[in-house]
């Protein structure tokens, strides 16, 4: 059963009481929530995850009014995520987005059985390619296009590399985008879902396209690597697609790395696993056109090495 | 170790610090894998086994080498 399934009213009473459990990927989360605008957009993009019962959930999450005066002026909002709240409150509008952050956070702070890199994860014929990234560099926005020209969507912004055989295992949820690359998605994929857009973040405006439902439906199946794309979006650029030598590639992408260091001996023998399996690039694109066609073209050669 | 054309990856499972080495670099470490080694016997390696200009650039290489290999903590130099 997927959340769909739920009446409106039987998810909004499920959400303001025991909370919602939904799978996303490997992870169980359980959602508590009061405040309309997360029901709302959680109902819309998490439409297509599978409805669980509870009591178990790696991560019970709450977005909540705060119990003090933050509650009635200027009012906020607080991520608690099992009985903590690790970030200060923001305001009331952000709520959809504090949400999205915050199961962020939980995976990236807690699943160290995992190699986790900050990065888009996206895959065709059975390769997986990684996309690690600083904020600015269009990754989000490539990774939007991509799965919506016929590329499986892992992640928009987390890479969760299995020790044991170094393959990339799915979190399909939402890709974030902001600013510029909103208008522009909508009108790259406009069968896309979006959340409403929120003005003001610290991202500045930001909103939610919803994942692919065949992404979501193909979450337990895993990838082996195939390609680590470094993007930089650059106005008005020709597209270059530069191999970049493995051990470079390597550092960079230890780089992006949430538990790197964390996980010492292991930590280097998965990423070494991923990086042996791998052809590395920087790409350099303006148009999503081109890069989408760039990708195409690797994934056409997906497993020749 | 993961390899490259011209240069490795390391882990030192003493620091847990990841190295991003020259070949070279590496190769020297290889034989001191072998056992602890002179100077002269370093240097007699690296002549035998890379090109090298002039005897002064060899000399020169391997006490660059040694100093970059003991400053991450690869090797030990016990100096007398």
């Amino acid at each position: 059963m997927n959340i769909s399934e739920l009446s409106g009213a039987e998810l909004r009473q499920r959400l303001q009481s025991d909370g919602v459990y939904f799978r996303t990927g490997v992870f169980t989360a359980c959602l508590s929530t009061r405040l309309e605008r997360v029901a709302s957009s959680f109902a819309l993009l998490y439409a297509d995850y599978p409805l669980l019962e509870g009591p178990y959930a790696d991560f019970h999450v709450q977005v909540a009014a705060p119990r003090n005066l933050r509650r009635w002026i200027r009012p906020q909002v607080q991520f608690i995520a099992d009985g903590s709240s690790p970030f200060m409150g923001l305001p009331r509008d952000q709520a959809f987005p504090v949400l999205e952050w915050g199961l962020n956070w939980c995976v990236s702070s807690n699943a160290n059985y995992y190699l986790i890199i900050h990065a888009a994860v996206i895959e065709k014929n059975g390769h997986a390619a990684i996309l690690p990234a600083p904020p600015g560099s269009g990754k989000s926005t490539l990774c939007a296009a991509l799965v919506h020209r016929g590329w499986r969507l892992l992640s928009d912004e987390l890479a969760l590399i299995r020790r044991s055989d170094a393959r990339l295992v799915p979190l399909p949820r939402p890709v974030s985008l902001k600013n510029a690359s909103i208008p522009l998605m909508k009108a790259y994929a406009p069968e896309a879902v979006f959340s409403p857009s929120v003005s003001d973040t610290i991202k500045g405006t930001v909103a939610q396209m919803k994942a692919p439902a065949d992404s979501v439906a193909r979450a337990d199946e895993t990838a082996l690597p195939g390609w680590i794309i470094f993007p930089r979006y650059e106005q008005g650029a020709p597209l270059t697609l530069t191999p970049v030598p493995r051990t470079r590639a390597f550092m960079r992408v230890a780089e992006n790395s949430f538990n790197y260091a964390q996980l010492g001996v292991e930590g280097f023998n998965a990423l070494a696993g991923v990086m042996r399996q791998s052809d590395s690039y920087d790409l350099h694109y303006s148009s999503l056109d081109d890069a989408v066609a760039a990708f195409d073209r690797l994934g056409a050669r997906a497993g020749q090495r | 170790m993961v390899d490259g054309e011209d240069e490795s990856v390391l882990y030192n499972d003493r620091s847990g610090e990841t190295h991003l080495l020259s070949a070279i670099a590496v190769s020297l470490l290889q034989q001191l894998a072998r056992g602890p080694a002179d100077f002269p016997s370093i240097a007699a390696f690296l002549g035998s086994a890379w090109e090298f200009d002039s005897d002064d650039d060899l000399r020169q290489t391997s006490h660059r080498l040694l100093a970059e290999l003991e400053a991450l903590s690869l090797i030990e130099i016990r100096r007398s």
